[in-house]
Formats: structure tokens, C-alpha cells, sequence
């Protein structure tokens, strides 16, 4: 045997080890999603590669070596490297670890369990392996053998074209859809769920308002869950499979995660959200007042009030952090002293110190605001310590227990459509009307149906989009901003439920 | 042969270390998820 024919025996051999590495683990791998069936791709990715190998070995023909070459290009390829690589190696390292604000990039396909995904590493190491000594066989094989005949490369080249042409037809035809899909994203479960479930039916009411569209439309419910995986779970599952073309969102937290997932696949993100950061005036924009609106409209109310001094009791929330630091600079214009200020996490369940701490600087009113767990708890001390002269932005509107903050007024959206409550009440009798966001949600989803009856193209329509009137009254859009800016109006609880005081006056 | 052994035992530890670091990973996703992991899940709204 000649120096060439050992080398190409000895790159034959590592070639067909790594290749049929690769396809044992993928065959375990597929194991896990197709069950019995994949004993077919098992025999088919092991045996052939031998088979071609060995015809190649026993008569050196070049077709056996094209063939060899095809089929561990399949294996590396569509195996070791897309299957391997892009759906369990750099989906688990970078898209749910190291880079996992970018995920947006990386594969969207859930993690699975970990025999599963270690069979994808291992099938993505293998084919490393396989490339390279695959390269080096068929490099010095070709010296061995004739070339490959002229009918075998354009066979192959008609059947790339016609394989081609297939999926681009076929991803053609799924792309034309009769319906148009809407994802609506909000939180089902866990302390905002209730607020939550109002929301979704504030869609649903605005559907079902829908008069005379010239398409149809179908809403996709789903859940944010309470963290950040589970939104970003939801969100790939929305935009990945549902196909929805634009989303209605809740609650700042999953807004955030949302965010680079709509700028991606290039779709509108109405976020009925108050971390005006979201709204990038491209495809993501929030849709409820902005902290600075309710801070003004609040010291409007507290100076009409005679309110010289304020104690602040707030949670340690984004969208809730928003409104004190606007409050805070409007405080200071507006020459109201802050007596005390107490951050607390959401986890707080023993207010009583930070309660004396703002009673002891005798404030003239307790500002109070939290997410409705740590809200409630907070509010049945105020009242055990007799504190009844409470105030707030959004908070009592979700409370689960709003009797707690019986007498407090507070800043919310405006139902400038009194008629729109009714209506709510009255189609959706067992579900609470929770103020804060209905308006908005409501007329989200009819600025979305606006945008896709336009013609224009639905996120360009809502780009162009400078003001509007809604069931919230005046909403306005400075020119490039992703914020829709509106003025609240001031409530009040009164017997155990939201009474409107003063409406938002339009500006 | 040294230089073979050496090759194999790095590369096997390695392959040892990328699957613990992926075992971590799904631990902690399945319990983000609501699963049967062990890990610890950031929730939005801190308990």
C-alpha cells in the first residue's frame, strides 16, 4: 500500500467513526421526539455511510465517494450542526445563559430534558470532528478515483434546484393567511393575575366591537407567567408558532422581555405599560399615562387639597419606581416637602417599623404603592395603625382588598367612555373591572385593527399615528416617540369600590 | 502514547464540563418553568 492509500484508509476510518458518532447520538436524540420511527433514521444514517464506504473501498468508485460525501454532509449538516449546534449547544450556552438577553437570535425551540439536549451537544461535538476528517478523506480519496461523471453532477444539481423551489412554495403558501392573528400577552397567574384577566377581556370586548372589517381577526391568548423565562417561553411560542402579526401586552416586567422579541420579528408591540424605555417608536410602544402625567396630575390634586407634606411607603418595582421618581420632581416644583421615603421588596409581609417611621414625621398624607400581594398586607396595617389619609398612582384600582383604602384617592386612567365600564360590566358580570389599563387595552386592539385595515401596513400606520380618541379620552404621540401620552384622572375608593372624582380634562 | 492519553483526558473533561454546565442550565430552566428542577427562579415580582 502507498503513502496516499494510507492516508486515505486512515482518514476513511476517523472520517466514518465521527460520521456514525454523530448519527448514534442524533438517533438517541430523535429518540426523544419521534419514539419508535426513529429506529428508521437510525438504520438510515448508520448504514448507508458504511454501505458507500464500503463500495468505495472494494471498487473505488467515484459515485460511492460522491455518495459517502453527500450523505455525511446531510448528517453533519442537518444533524450535527443544525440540529446539534443551533438547537441544543448554542440555544442552551448562549440563548438561555450567556447571551440570554439576545435569545431573540438564538433557536427558539424549548429546552428539553437533559438526556435530550446532552445527546444534541454531544451529536454537535461529533460532527466537529466529522467535518474535518470527512474534508481530509474525500481530499485524499479524489487521487485515488476517477472524476465523477458529468450526468451525476447535473442530476444533482436538478434535484438542489427542485428542492429549492419546494420549500420556498411551501413557505410561501403557509405565509398566506385568510386571518389575521393578534397575540394578546398578559399575566394569568401570580399577583398581577387579576389585572390580568380584566385585560384580556378588555380585548375581548373590543373584538367583539369590531363593525364591518375588511379582515378577520383572531385573538391568541397568552400567559406571561411570572418570570422572565416563562415570558420569554410565551413570547417565542406567540410570534414562533402562532404566527401572531402584532401583540397587545400588560405590565411592564414581560414588557421588557417582549421588547426585542417584536423589534425582531418585525412586528407591533402595543405594551399597555407605564417603562416608557419600552417604546422605541418602531415596533414597540407603551399605551397608558406616562409617570410624569399622573406625578403632575397628582400634586395638582394634593395642592388643591392644601397637602403641604407627603410620606412615600413603595415597593421596589420598575413601573412603580417610575411614578416616585416623577413624583419626586414634581413634589419639588410643586413645594411639597417629603417627610419620609421607604422602599420596600415585594417579599415585605411586617410593615409596622416603616409605618411608624412615616407616622412619626406626621405627613399630611401617606403615599402609598405596591403590587396588589405586598399591597394588601401593607394596607391592613395602615388600618390597624389607624392611618386612614392614604394616597396614590394606580394602586387601590388593583388592590384584591380596595375596602382597605376606603376614603383614599388616587391618580388612574380616565373613562372618558363612562359607557365603556357598562358595557364591561354588563357583558362580563363575574369578572372585576380593574381601571388601570382597561381603557387602554380596549383601544390598543382598536388601534392594531386600525393599522392592518389601513392597507398601509400596520406598524408603519401606528408610526404615523399622532393622536387618537379612545374610551381613555385624548391620547397624543409626539412625532418619533414610542410613548402615547394621556392624562389621568383622580378616583377615589368609596364604599369598597373605584369612584371617579375628576375626570382628565383634555389638553 | 502520553500525548494521545493527554488529548483524550482533556477532551473528555471537556465534554464532562459542557454537559454538567448544560445539566445546571436545564436545572434552573425547569424551575423557572413551574418543573420538577431544583434551581432558583427570578420571579417579576420578587417572591
Amino acid at each position: 500500500m502507498n503513502q496516499e492509500a494510507i492516508m486515505t484508509h486512515k482518514y476513511a476510518r476517523l472520517s466514518l467513526a465521527a460520521v456514525l458518532a454523530t448519527s448514534l447520538m442524533t438517533t438517541i436524540h430523535h429518540y426523544y421526539r419521534m419514539g419508535f420511527f426513529t429506529l428508521f433514521l437510525g438504520l438510515a444514517t448508520i448504514g448507508v455511510p458504511l454501505a458507500l464506504l464500503l463500495w468505495f473501498r472494494r471498487t473505488k468508485s467515484p459515485l460511492a465517494l460522491l455518495g459517502y460525501g453527500l450523505v455525511s454532509t446531510w448528517i453533519i449538516v442537518g444533524f450535527g450542526l443544525i440540529d446539534g449546534m443551533w438547537k441544543s449547544t448554542l440555544k442552551i450556552f448562549l440563548g438561555n445563559f450567556l447571551l440570554v438577553q439576545y435569545g431573540q437570535y438564538f433557536s427558539w425551540a424549548p429546552i428539553g430534558s437533559f438526556p435530550f439536549e446532552a445527546t444534541g451537544i454531544l451529536a454537535s461535538i461529533s460532527s466537529l470532528f466529522a467535518v474535518w476528517y470527512t474534508f481530509r478523506f474525500i481530499r485524499a480519496a479524489r487521487s485515488e478515483t476517477r472524476r465523477v461523471p458529468a450526468w451525476a453532477v447535473g442530476a444533482l444539481v436538478l434535484a438542489a434546484i427542485s428542492a429549492g423551489g419546494y420549500l420556498v412554495a411551501k413557505r410561501r403558501s403557509e405565509a398566506a393567511v385568510d386571518v389575521i392573528k393578534i397575540g394578546v400577552i398578559v399575566p394569568k397567574q401570580g399577583p398581577a393575575a387579576l389585572l390580568g384577566s380584566s385585560f384580556l377581556k378588555a380585548v375581548e370586548l373590543a373584538k367583539q366591537d369590531l363593525k364591518g372589517t375588511k379582515n378577520r381577526y383572531e385573538l391568541v391568548i397568552a400567559d406571561t407567567g411570572t418570570n422572565a423565562v416563562q415570558t420569554r417561553r410565551a413570547i417565542q411560542k406567540l410570534i414562533g408558532v402562532d404566527k401572531v402579526q402584532a401583540i397587545v401586552g400588560g405590565i411592564s416586567l414581560p414588557g421588557q422581555v417582549i421588547k426585542p422579541y417584536a423589534s425582531y420579528a418585525e412586528i407591533p408591540h402595543l405594551c399597555v405599560c407605564s417603562v416608557t424605555s419600552i417604546g422605541d417608536g418602531v415596533y414597540n410602544f407603551t399605551n397608558i399615562p406616562a409617570p410624569e402625567d399622573e406625578a403632575m396630575r397628582w400634586v395638582e390634586e394634593a395642592q388643591r387639597r392644601g397637602i403641604k407634606s407627603v410620606a412615600l411607603l413603595t415597593e421596589d418595582y420598575p413601573s412603580i419606581d417610575g411614578h416616585v421618581n416623577a413624583l419626586k420632581g414634581e413634589l419639588t416644583k410643586g413645594g411639597i416637602r417629603i417627610t419620609s421615603a421607604n422602599r420596600f421588596p415585594g417579599s415585605a409581609t411586617d410593615f409596622r417599623s416603616m409605618i411608624a417611621d412615616a407616622s412619626a414625621s406626621a405627613p399630611d398624607v401617606y403615599f402609598v404603592e405596591a403590587m396588589p400581594r405586598a399591597l394588601d398586607i401593607l394596607g391592613q396595617q395602615l388600618k390597624d395603625a389607624g392611618i386612614r389619609n392614604i394616597a396614590s398612582v394606580v394602586a387601590p384600582s388593583v388592590s384584591g382588598k380596595p375596602e382597605l383604602f376606603e376614603g383614599a384617592w388616587y391618580t388612574d386612567s380616565n373613562l372618558a367612555d363612562a359607557g365603556f365600564k357598562a358595557r364591561f360590566e354588563e357583558r362580563y358580570p363575574g369578572t372585576r373591572f380593574a381601571t388601570h389599563m382597561m381603557p387602554y387595552a380596549y383601544d390598543s386592539l382598536k388601534l392594531l385593527v386600525d393599522g392592518f385595515e389601513s392597507g398601509a401596513g400596520v406598524a408603519q400606520y401606528i408610526r404615523g399615528k399622532a393622536a387618537y380618541d379612545g374610551t381613555a379620552g385624548r391620547v397624543t404621540r409626539e412625532p418619533g416617540s414610542g410613548t402615547f401620552r394621556s392624562r389621568p384622572a383622580v378616583w377615589t375608593i368609596k364604599n369598597g369600590k373605584p369612584e371617579l372624582l375628576t375626570q382628565g380634562e383634555k389638553p | 502514547m502520553t500525548r494521545l492519553i493527554a488529548k483524550w483526558t482533556i477532551g473528555s473533561m471537556l465534554i464532562a464540563a459542557l454537559l454538567a454546565g448544560a445539566y445546571r442550565i436545564i436545572q434552573v430552566n425547569q424551575a423557572a418553568m413551574g418543573g420538577s428542577g431544583n434551581g432558583q427562579s427570578a420571579s417579576f415580582y420578587g417572591h
